[in-house]
């Protein structure tokens, strides 16, 4: 069976609206890879499109959709993971990124353990991803999902994000236009986590 | 308390009024409406305060 990734992206608010954008790019550069995306945009981001899309044991799940530290949501906050759902990518302290290695068994969930918070300027930017400042604090993620499609191992791909967290870091405070954002780019680097073995990769 | 919360709204209040902020991809809200939801001592409001209570 070829690899395969699932990617949520609801698109049914502002920022769900950003990271719909972003998630473009991985979906991009995983059918490059070779890797069959099951891209669960808008109202396909729901339950059932979900779990059947899980049949197919993807090596990477990526959620844009909202929610807190105990549900994902997709399209219209319709819940696809909860405390009871049956899901191998289900872990409470953790959301965002599921990966599994189907050769080793190896899993780890990747993301942030507690709220994750970005700031923007949608009415300056027509196109979310003209926006210089959400780019701070987006970009870093993304770098994760593109790291582990290079290659890389969950560890090595965590590192590449605090990397580029620590190099947006330094260009807010030599930029005093988005120094207010300061404090939300190191909360979120600071809660950024990998929960399971580093050495997975996709 | 109010200390803290009269400090993180002077914050606030220097982040431009076209900038939103984004909370768990479920809402987001400009500054105005930021220093409203830390005013109601809610759960949107209480996690900006803790952020930037970190920071500093």
């Amino acid at each position: 069976m070829n690899k395969s990734i699932i990617i949520t992206r609801p698109n049914c608010s502002q920022s769900t609206r950003y990271v719909f954008y972003w998630a473009k790019e991985i979906i991009d550069l995983a059918k490059e890879k070779g890797i069959d995306v099951f891209d669960l945009k808008v109202e396909r981001a729901n339950d059932k499109e979900f779990l059947k899309a899980m049949k197919n044991n993807p090596s990477l799940v990526i959620f844009n959709g909202g929610g807190n530290m105990k549900k994902v949501l997709g399209f219209n906050n319709e819940v696809l993971i909860d405390k009871d759902s049956i899901c191998l990518f289900t872990r409470e302290t953790t959301r965002m990124f599921g990966v599994r290695n189907n050769e080793t068994g190896a899993i780890a969930y990747v993301g942030h353990d507690d709220s994750y918070v970005f700031c923007c300027s949608p009415a300056n930017n027509y196109n979310p991803l003209d926006d210089k400042l959400a780019h701070l604090f987006l970009d870093p993620v993304n770098c994760f999902s593109h790291s582990l499609l290079n290659g890389l191992t969950v560890g090595e791909a965590a590192l590449k994000v605090k990397e580029e967290y620590e190099k947006n870091i330094k260009e807010v405070k030599n930029n005093p236009e988005y120094e207010f954002a300061l404090p939300y780019l190191i909360w979120n680097m600071n809660h950024f986590k990998v929960i399971g073995d580093k050495e997975a990769k996709i | 308390m109010d200390e803290t919360k009269a400090k993180v709204i002077e914050r606030i209040k220097c982040i431009p009024k076209d900038v939103k902020i984004s909370i768990d991809l479920n809402g987001i809200y400009s500054p105005e409406e930021i220093i409203e939801h830390i005013n109601s001592k809610d759960e949107i409001g209480k996690k900006i305060i803790q952020i930037e209570s970190e920071y500093e």
